[in-house]
């Protein structure tokens, strides 16, 4: 610890006293040089920004800068006596960016008009040294019409997946131990958070009409960015301006089928279960199940009709969105965003309309809001106050999944959804385990305060809330499906299936920013986090096997765990004649702030392997089995360089160490099952379940997800090497390798043992561990052109490796045991007084109490005769002696990294007494690409606008071109990685399935762009061309081998009915949506 | 269907066409022409076809003395694939047979925008009329829209013995509207002051992939590459 202090201490001297420019993460800055005619500088000018009015003054060397600059376009005033004034109109600044402007004043006599020149963005920044790709506010209301959802703009964006899931540069996304390594930061504010077992960070949805700027930054980010080793999203949302202004859209899609093959109804999928023909089949009808299943629809439904064709292909669906934003007074202005979708089902749901999220999957409520809005005060010139928010609103029938967020694991708890299959006929808004009603919520709060023209400083405040609880419906008991009279198709069920949790989570940051000198921009943070958690999750697969999934604090049911972050970060962007080179070093801090059992393998142990007996003996103080979580202190220093090669090229290296908490699941989950045992355990015998007796008979799952807090995180070391060329015109190109090394990353492979004594063994548990390791390498290419001469267009290519393997050595199998000293001694030794009961370090039996609870009871001497002297069964396969327990008796070889547990509880048992922690080795997996690797990826769009003065040939041409805009989007990607087993023989290996690529075509045209009101129709087509693709062939091999993507020819089943896969393809088929939209 | 390709051609062109901008003699002239082409499938792509004709039309528009727009249509068709003539062994007898009634073939049906870079200064002085030439870099992409299918192919894994040759799989379709990219030199020589022969060669890269057959010896193409040499004949309407 101290030696890291020590280098932390030497790498903030370095940063600030090596001779920097940075910018804060949500504003830009303009400097440069003012001169006359002559060259000569001139120091006193004054440069202001008309929109802000914000200024600067030259300083002896003519030298001025503006920092603290929101992202936007501006006109940049340059003014001295005597001197003729310049304006710069059109001045670009984006975030994390420096601009720079030079001025020539002539110098004259009298009072002459402003001269007005027009900057345009710059091509090349020489001042980045990573990437990073921005879409400006202008570049998204020309593409409004062909991106639905902001992420749509990103998935444009060179690094970025085109598969929706906005993947960068092999980052996890929705990937369980990571969630999502990828952060998305509003207004400096992170908004998604990985703490819902895997899926907590998909809350990321920010409504187009909000953003200013959108930027991914997909290297080595800078120094103020943490928990995200696979990129940052940055997205900055408007401010209001002068004027009350804004735009609402209307979009409409016609109806029609959405899916490739047959209908629903007559697919080749239920081969001959669907019998349209057969009026026995046709008018079978619900019998009243109502007493079966306690599901209120059944009551409804009863009597009639069950196999009722819907005309899910006549469904229409539209949807709104609109924002408003203007001023409040002289000091203040707002922004307002919302959006509401009731867009159709593409087969049958519970219910027929609903919306796309942000990753493109449908959600069938038609209930769905999504809403943000933010306030500006600027009560002085440099003061400024941001209050935001944002709230996305859902509700979701469950399908007994035993997934929190449903529909992506497994199906215990009999998963059931209407729309195919055997679910093909089950009633509208049904659903196996009630209602459940998800929310979203962000608050945040931004304080600027410039302190001097070089200076300021950024408080952050902000709330977040994640919530799902179930309305209605819920059930005590999973019962078997009822099926139709034939026994195919479902009727229904009821699945006990219980979810809520409560995520909620407290920042606080406080962000410097200071010009030092002209070659220093320093920034440094510090920044707090906590959260209050819980998390409950019930589902039964039948009645006598039943899951519990918590988070709760010590195995009390309602208390929620709070754990806190505590991050600093130092960074300094220095400039030494024209080189940039940007340091940083980040501390980051995570304290899970919970007493836990110290190993996973102590949830095998009697002592506390059932839940209620964990609860209720493993936390006391004194206890020899649990310990406070530690603290977990990283550093990662970060740095980047870049150097001009010519007017209009930049090379850039760039390289930083990376650290990524693991899911907050897997720090605090507990995961506990009824492997057979339907009910509870009646301890106390009295022929009921008592309060105390509830969940009695849950016990540690085999081969379950508990949470560790000794989890370290995720490593990467991140570099990258590439240029811009602005190679002719406004045509720049960007060539990019990149290498990211990830080590410590995360696996579930550790088998968790207690090897110790024990009445009853469990084969393992598991937690997740850091032995994990793989790498990322690929090149990244884009061309761009900006937009000029009426079109614009951006090419984006990567060519990629992404792989992993699991297993490493000493750090995937832990077991514990003792020697028999060791159990002699903590049986006979007292930890701690509870309720009146002396209880010692080590038990194995339990005694009942009257009130249906237990208590731990002391071990006899047959007792101790039995546990300390006999042999353990260790895996069903091996046995080793407790006796034999010591490491140095075991000798080297798989057998290594022993760690002692240390409690004073064992400091007098004796020079052979310990409980060893084994971390034995297991056979290390060789590299395997990735989940959703795709080794080729890229997309090409371009724009093509005309202006209200557009003149073209005929005038009747013109008059059809101007205020016309066109979007063409391609994205194309090759197939995922299979094990390719050849037919003729010999080993497996990697090989890649099927290239996918979808076109998409936008067209609008806008009228009166004059007036006040502006209304513009547009039609967005999806899969213009109709590309099919089936990127999962019936048997990839074949495919590979013969070609065959489709069932063998010889195959019975498609010979008697056809492909059954027949809706199995990458995009949907052309799909179109026409829309209004109105500027004001 | 077709007509809304037709329509998102149309468009994509109109849009191409308005691109240019323009003080030179020659400048804003349009000019429609006719090319036939030598069409060479490479690498992995010539492993299955051999060379075929390429045929097309453009319209061209003169942007300035260094700088012609072109909007290029080519066909192509390439047929007598391999992996429908090559014999292949069955496995049950280990005979070699062949695809009785096998088919495989590709056809290119190819939008794509050219800009014509009349490189040095004298050159770019060159041609507009009788017996003048000028020479030029090409640099294009657009539209590739690729259609291969290998049909009638014996199904192989069969287990009949003696083996069904009339036993053959669906047809094997691999086609993609995409983006491709060409570049190469050429030389337009004037008959007249208005007629013009260009040749050229180029190489053209296409974003595409027809799929493995490792069975027939054949590897995935990906990406798809080729080149073509051929001519021209441009007429240059009058202003």
């Amino acid at each position: 610890m101290k030696r890291k202090l020590l280098f932390f201490g030497v790498a903030v001297a370095v940063a600030c006293f090596v001779t920097g420019d940075l910018q804060a993460g949500v504003t830009g800055k303009i400097n440069g040089v003012v001169r006359d005619q002559a060259g000569e500088v001139l120091p006193g000018a004054n440069v202001v920004i008309k929109e802000l009015n914000l200024g600067s003054t030259a300083d002896a060397d003519g030298y001025y800068v503006i920092i603290n600059i929101s992202p936007g376009v501006y006109t940049l005033s340059a003014s001295l006596i005597g001197y003729e004034t310049v304006s710069q109109t059109g001045v670009d600044v984006t975030s994390d960016h420096t601009t720079t402007i030079n001025y020539n004043l002539n110098e004259t006599a009298l009072e002459l008009g402003e001269l007005v020149v027009t900057a345009g963005r710059p091509l090349v920044e020489p001042d980045k040294t990573t990437s990073k790709y921005t879409v400006t506010l202008e570049e998204t209301e020309r593409n409004l019409a062909s991106a639905r959802r902001t992420s749509e703009l990103l998935q444009l964006q060179p690094g970025v997946a085109v598969d929706g899931s906005n993947r960068i540069r092999g980052a996890y996304v929705d990937a369980g131990h990571y969630a999502s390594d990828v952060a998305y930061i509003v207004d400096g504010v992170r908004m998604n958070h990985n703490d819902g077992r895997g899926r907590g960070g998909r809350y990321r949805q920010v409504n187009r009409g909000a953003v200013q700027e959108l930027s991914v930054l997909t290297g080595v980010t800078p120094a103020e960015y943490g928990n995200a080793q696979g990129g940052v999203v940055q997205i900055i949302t408007k401010e209001g301006g002068g004027e009350l202004n804004g735009w609402g859209e209307f979009r409409y899609e016609p109806a029609g089928k959405k899916h490739w093959g047959e209908n629903v109804y007559d697919s080749p999928q239920h081969q001959d279960k669907v019998m349209w023909d057969d009026p026995t089949w046709t008018n079978e009808k619900f019998p009243d199940l109502s007493g079966d299943i306690n599901n209120p629809i059944f009551e409804e439904i009863a009597g009639e009709l069950v196999h009722v064709r819907t005309n899910y292909t006549e469904w229409v669906g539209f949807g709104v969105e609109g924002n408003l934003s203007g001023p409040i007074g002289e000091k203040a202005s707002f922004v307002a965003t919302a959006k509401h979708e009731r867009y159709a089902a593409v087969t049958p749901r519970a219910e027929r309309v609903g919306f796309y999220d942000d990753r493109g999957s449908f959600q069938d409520d038609p209930g769905n809001i999504n809403v943000s809005g933010s306030l500006t005060i600027k009560p002085t010139a440099n003061l400024k106050l941001k209050l935001g928010g944002m709230y996305l609103g859902w509700d979701w029938y469950s399908n007994g999944n035993p997934d929190l967020f449903g529909g992506r694991h497994g199906s215990g708890g009999g998963a059931m959804r209407r729309g195919t299959g055997r679910d093909l006929f089950l009633p509208e808004k049904w659903s196996a385990a009630g209602l459940h009603d998800l929310r979203e919520e962000l608050q945040y709060a931004v304080f600027t305060h410039t302190l001097s023209p070089r200076t300021f400083y950024e408080v952050r405040i902000s709330h977040s809330r994640s919530k799902m609880d179930t309305l209605s419906g819920t059930h005590e008991v999973t019962k078997e499906i009822y099926r139709d009279q034939a026994g195919w198709f479902s009727l229904g069920r009821q699945a006990a299936r219980y979810g809520q949790y409560d995520r909620q989570r407290i920042g606080a940051k406080v962000d410097l920013s200071s010009q030092i000198t002209k070659g220093n921009f320093i920034k440094a943070g510090v920044e707090y986090q906590t959260s209050a958690i819980t998390m409950i999750l019930r589902y039964d697969s039948t009645p006598a096997h039943r899951n519990l999934r918590l988070i709760v604090n010590e195995g009390q049911m309602g208390e929620k765990v709070k754990p806190f972050f505590l991050n600093a970060y130092l960074q300094d962007k220095m400039e030494f004649q024209g080189m940039i080179v940007n340091l940083g070093i980040r501390l980051d801090t995570f304290n899970p702030n919970s007493r836990q059992l110290t190993f996973g393998a102590f949830r095998g142990s009697d002592m506390f392997r059932y839940y209620t007996r964990a609860r209720d003996w493993a936390y006391q103080e004194g206890s020899l089995w649990v310990t406070d979580a530690p603290w977990h202190v990283k550093f990662s220093p970060r740095i980047g360089v870049s150097h001009p090669i010519t007017e209009r090229s930049q090379m850039r290296f760039s390289t930083g160490v990376f650290l990524q908490w693991a899911d907050l699941w897997y720090y605090f989950g507990e995961d506990y099952w009824t492997s057979g045992d339907a009910g509870e355990r009646d301890v106390n015998e009295n022929g009921r379940v008592d309060a105390t007796e509830r969940l009695n008979n849950f016990r540690t799952t085999y081969s379950g997800q508990n949470g560790l807090h000794l989890l370290q995180p995720a490593k990467t070391t991140a570099f990258e090497v590439g240029a811009d060329w602005n190679f002719v015109s406004d045509y720049t190109a960007t060539l990019t390798a990149y290498y990211k090394s990830e080590v410590d990353h995360f696996t579930h492979y550790p088998n968790e043992t207690w090897v110790g004594p024990v009445d009853f063994a469990i084969s393992y548990s598991r937690t997740l561990d850091n032995g994990a390791y793989g790498d990322t390498r690929g090149v990244e290419m884009s061309i761009r052109k900006s937009f000029s001469h009426n079109f614009s267009f951006n090419v984006s290519y990567n060519y990629q490796w992404s792989q992993v393997a699991t297993g490493k050595l000493g750090n995937v199998i832990r077991n514990v045991y003792m020697d028999s000293a060791t159990v002699v001694h903590l049986a006979t030794t007292n930890a701690y007084t509870d309720r009146g009961i002396t209880v010692p370090n080590f038990w194995v039996y339990f005694d009942p109490l009257p009130d249906g609870s237990e208590a731990p009871r002391r071990l006899t001497g047959d007792d101790l005769v039995k546990f300390a002297g006999t042999e353990y069964k260790f895996g069903g396969q091996r046995r080793i002696n407790s006796t034999r327990a010591k490491g140095g008796q075991l000798g080297p070889g798989i057998w290594d990294g022993l760690r002692p547990v240390d409690s004073p509880a064992l400091a007098n048992c004796g020079p052979n007494c310990s409980v060893q922690i084994n971390s034995g080795s297991y056979h290390t997996h060789f590299l395997r690409p990735k989940s959703g690797d795709r080794r080729n990826f890229g997309s090409f769009s371009l724009l093509a606008s005309f202006p209200d003065d557009f003149e073209f040939g005929h005038s009747f041409v013109g008059t059809v071109l101007k205020n016309l805009r066109m979007n063409v989007t391609s994205r194309i990607q090759t197939g995922g990685n299979f094990r390719y087993y050849p037919p003729e023989g010999g080993n497996w290996y990697w090989r890649d399935r099927v290239m996918d690529s979808r076109t998409d075509f936008a067209i609008e045209k806008t009228f009166n762009v004059t007036g006040r009101v502006q209304p513009t129709l547009f039609a967005d087509i999806r899969n213009v061309f109709n590309q099919k693709d089936r990127t999962s062939p019936s048997n990839a091999s074949m495919w590979t081998y013969i070609g065959l993507d489709g069932p063998a020819p010889d195959d019975k089943n498609y010979l008697n009915y056809g492909d059954s896969r027949d809706r199995s393809y990458a995009h949907s088929p052309r799909l179109a949506q026409f829309g209004l939209r109105i500027n004001w | 269907m077709k007509v809304v390709r037709f329509a998102f051609l149309a468009v994509f062109a109109l849009t191409a066409a308005g691109l240019a901008d323009g003080a030179w003699a020659q400048e804003g002239r349009w000019a429609v022409g006719g090319i036939a082409d030598y069409n060479i499938p490479m690498h992995r792509l010539g492993e299955r076809w051999g060379a075929t004709g390429k045929f097309g039309a453009t319209l061209s528009y003169v942007a300035s003395q260094r700088t012609v727009v072109e909007i290029e249509y080519n066909y192509s068709k390439f047929t007598d694939g391999k992996p429908a003539s090559d014999p292949w062994v069955y496995a049950i007898d280990e005979q070699e047979y062949t695809h009785p009634n096998g088919k495989s073939e590709i056809t290119w049906n190819n939008l794509i925008v050219n800009g014509l870079l009349f490189v040095g200064e004298e050159n770019a002085t060159h041609g507009f009329k009788a017996k003048d030439y000028r020479y030029y870099i090409l640099v294009g992409g657009g539209l590739y829209r690729y259609y291969a299918i290998n049909s009638n192919l014996v199904y192989s894994r069969q287990t009949n013995d003696p083996i069904d040759l009339e036993f053959v799989m669906e047809d094997q379709v691999d086609q993609r509207y995409t983006i491709g990219a060409n570049a190469g030199v050429g030389v337009e020589g004037f008959v007249t002051q208005n007629l013009a022969i260009d040749l050229r060669a180029r190489y053209n890269f296409v974003v595409g992939e027809l799929r493995n057959m490792l069975f027939y010896g054949l590897e995935k193409v990906r990406p798809i590459h080729m080149v073509d040499v051929g001519a021209q004949m441009k007429f240059y309407f009058w202003r």
